[in-house]
């Protein structure tokens, strides 16, 4: 009987030691070749991609038992290659949750809630290995594809309603008429793999573990449009995922997949361009200047890179998920993908990288219009050490804070716009009543203001401005006209920036007035802080006296004041016997 | 630019791939080093200068033996990355973007390493470190500082 053990070796398993846990397999394997021989067993140790439960890793999957072990360390190698040479399950390693254990990956909620299509590969085949991607279905979207006419497979994105998975949302379909019906002799792919929400790696994970998916994607979307050449713009900070693909680009020019006469129907060819460490560079027009060799600042629209991109170039730009998507749609038809939507105006399901306060950190794969409740308590179960969810941060610097009472929302394109959201590139992050929104909101704009590319004046200086009043009102120095203001500058800066980095960066500000106005209101001067000194006795009076409950602390130790939730009653400030509260 | 329809991809437009090559190479990129460039390429200098000061990635002073990046995306911003910079400041006695005096560390920022699920993180010699909490990122420190003495010693 064969059997397989598969270790992931991303850039998260790295970190925690899975190419040690490979080489240990690996040893343990050889070591005990003789008797696997006697008992007729094949045991073969495969590096995968990435299953995406990135809490837990090194995570280990055995195959065809279809056991996961997770938090594998080198010298645990041993033991699993004996459980699987002598049939056993190893109890003390498999996954555990509210203390009830998972032999299968497959029966772990995390990923039996899941809708696993773009990231079917991820965890069961070996990112760099051809025929493992031919064997799971690649290139069956490319072949289907070659035998269409251009406008059949434009229809066929337009009828599946593939939206752009870069954030802007827009139908994949019609800008790919756009650089088909362009003229031009020579016309460019770009796809973005800038993916500079920090918080969000979906986008690392789908080029380490399955690189040759998003290349046959932009195959497609060559013969489709027309595009002879490409270039994959990916952030210096991934150096595995540029080493994959790089890797994977030259597999596909050795096999006859790149280069001239591709299935002897058309010539392409794919480049690759480090970022530089800025997060503008992922605005479509900046990355153009970028690849140019120029500052990566966004360009004025029109004119729009259909007709002049890149060199001047009729160029068409996706994200690495739009792409990914395409083989899978020309594969399984539309239908099937429009089945993956809630029956909006999206087709297909959506990634998500959880990440924060939740318990189990990762990328996840739901259909579009799955509840976010779902998404945090089924799968991500819940948040870490019991403590209660107060919102999510969603679309990353561009997006915006969303409050625990709205949990029950559908993630899709619509809902979130209506909270004063967005999907954006799929990053969750689960914050809870420990942290402050005001101080998410500084991070935000601290980080905008350095990223800004300062060309424009709303988004250079308005930014700076945004943050200085929300500095004000954290001091407490603050008045009510400083929040009147501060909105009056947010819908400023939305309206008259020229790109979407400065058009956007108001959404934390406002979706945080919205919801969380009253820890705003609470910061207004004139209302005294209360501060509790060291000659705390913990008798615990004020503890029990305040209304709010805003007050922490057991008895006989120091208390302290949650700032937060505070509402400057000055109770406590009465009640202590021990002067061991101040007030400011 | 434009030969038989076909665009060149050259000077210029590579100009960005140079500077992170020598950035890679040699650890930062100097004065001297802009000036050759600019020479060879006939670039102006002052657009040059504009390049390597809009993109974070490039050091234009030289750095210490080890590099220290700390991450400042937002899943490691919301659990605690402020507890490694705090570290590193107590161990080495320094700040972002400054060298300790013995030359051992430099401290850089960076906007998120892909490394998320595993907050907070840092990287150090190409390897990333995960959840890292302040007495961690104290011990790491002090096992290269040890390290180097050693060496010292040896020498
Ligand atoms: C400031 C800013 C940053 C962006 N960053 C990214 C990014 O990292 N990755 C990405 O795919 N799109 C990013 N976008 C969106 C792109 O401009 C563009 O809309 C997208 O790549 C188009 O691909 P799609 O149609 O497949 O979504 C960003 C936009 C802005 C304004
Ligand atoms: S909005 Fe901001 S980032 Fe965009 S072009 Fe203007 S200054 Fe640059
Ligand atoms: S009432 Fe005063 S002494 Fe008692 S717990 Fe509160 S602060 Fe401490
Ligand atoms: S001032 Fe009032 S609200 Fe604030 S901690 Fe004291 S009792 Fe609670
Ligand atoms: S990083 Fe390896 S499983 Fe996610
Ligand atoms: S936010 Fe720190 S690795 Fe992504």
């Amino acid at each position: 009987m064969k059997h397989i053990i598969r270790v992931c070796t991303c850039t998260g398993c790295q970190a925690n030691g899975s190419l040690e846990v490979f080489e240990g397999l690996c040893r343990a394997v050889s070591g005990r070749k003789k008797e696997c021989e006697g008992k007729g067993i094949e045991i073969e140790v495969k590096e995968t991609g990435c299953t995406g439960l990135s809490e837990t890793v090194p995570n280990v999957l055995v195959e065809p038992s279809g056991i996961l072990y997770v938090n594998v360390n080198e010298d645990k190698a041993e033991r699993i290659v004996d459980s699987v040479i002598n049939n056993y399950v190893i109890d003390e390693m498999l996954f555990e949750l509210d203390g009830k254990k998972y032999g299968k990956l497959t029966d772990v909620p995390f990923f039996a809630l899941q809708e696993r299509v773009l990231l079917a590969r991820c965890g069961y085949t070996t990112p760099l290995s051809l025929s493992d991607y031919i064997e799971s279905g690649g290139f069956e979207g490319l072949k289907a594809a070659v035998s269409m006419k251009q406008d059949e497979i434009i229809d066929i994105l337009k009828r599946a309603k593939l939206r752009g998975r870069g954030g802007a949302g827009f139908l994949t379909g019609i800008k790919w008429r756009f650089l088909k019906n362009a003229k031009g002799n020579e016309k460019f792919l770009i796809c973005n793999a800038d993916e500079g929400d920090p918080g969000a790696f979906m986008d690392r994970s789908l080029l380490e573990s399955d690189p040759f998916a998003v290349l046959e994607g932009m195959l497609i979307g060559a013969y489709a449009t027309g595009a002879t050449r490409s270039f994959i713009y990916i952030r210096e900070e991934y150096p595995l995922a540029i080493d994959k693909v790089k890797t994977a680009i030259d597999i596909l020019k050795e096999n006859g997949y790149l280069g001239n006469n591709v299935l002897e129907k058309f010539s392409f060819d794919i480049e690759i361009r480090k970022g530089a460490g800025a997060f503008v560079c992922g605005e479509e027009t900046a990355l153009m200047n970028s690849v140019e060799g120029k500052r990566g600042q966004p360009r004025i629209k029109p004119p729009f890179p259909a007709e002049r991109g890149i060199f001047g170039k009729p160029t068409n730009i996706n994200n690495v998920k739009t792409y990914a998507f395409v083989p899978l749609i020309l594969r399984n038809g539309p239908e099937w993908f429009l089945d993956k939507g809630n029956g909006k105006s999206s087709g297909g399901t959506l990634l998500i990288c959880l990440t924060g306060k939740i318990r189990l950190n990762g990328v996840v794969e739901v259909k579009m219009g799955t509840a976010l409740r779902k998404v945090i308590y089924d799968i991500g179960g819940g948040l870490k050490s019991g403590k209660r969810l107060k919102g999510v941060q969603t679309g990353g610097p561009s997006g915006g804070c969303i409050p625990e009472a709205l949990i029950d929302t559908e993630i899709d394109y619509e809902s979130m716009q209506e909270l004063g959201s967005i999907i954006g590139s799929g990053g969750i992050i689960c914050i809870d009543e420990d942290d402050s929104i005001i101080d998410l909101c500084i991070f935000f704009l601290d980080f905008l203001e350095k990223e800004s590319c300062g060309q424009c004046t709303p988004c250079r200086e308005g930014i700076i401005q945004m943050k200085d009043l929300i500095i004000k009102i954290k001091e407490r120095k603050a008045s009510e006209q400083d929040i009147a203001m501060l909105e009056k500058l947010a819908v400023y800066v939305r309206d008259n920036s020229l790109c979407g980095l400065g058009q956007t960066s108001p959404n934390v500000v406002l979706s945080s007035l919205k919801y969380f106005r009253d820890e705003f209101e609470r910061r207004i001067s004139g209302k005294p802080v209360f501060k509790i000194n060291e000659k705390c006795t913990g008798c615990h009076l004020c503890f029990l006296k305040c209304p709010v409950k805003a007050i922490n602390g057991s008895p006989k130790e120091i208390h302290e004041i949650i700032q937060e939730k505070c509402i400057g009653c000055g109770i406590c400030y009465d009640v202590c016997k021990f002067q061991a509260i101040d007030k400011e | 630019m434009e030969k038989e329809g076909k665009t060149v991809i050259a000077g210029e437009s590579r100009v960005l791939e140079m500077l992170q090559e020598i950035n890679k190479n040699e650890g930062y990129i100097s004065r001297e080093r802009l000036s050759s460039i600019s020479r060879e390429l006939g670039i102006p200098l002052s657009l040059l200068y504009g390049l390597v000061t809009f993109y974070n990635q490039f050091n234009l002073a030289t750095s210490g033996r080890y590099t220290i990046e700390v991450c400042e995306g937002t899943a490691c911003h919301i659990n605690k990355s402020s507890e490694i910079k705090r570290a590193i400041k107590d161990a080495a006695g320094i700040s972002v973007d400054e060298t300790s005096s013995d030359g051992l560390f430099t401290l850089r920022d960076v906007r998120c390493l892909g490394a998320c699920a595993l907050a907070p993180v840092l990287r150090l010699n190409k390897k990333i470190y995960s959840k890292m909490t302040y007495e961690k990122t104290k011990e790491l420190i002090f096992k290269l500082k040890k390290e180097a003495e050693g060496e010292a010693k040896l020498k």
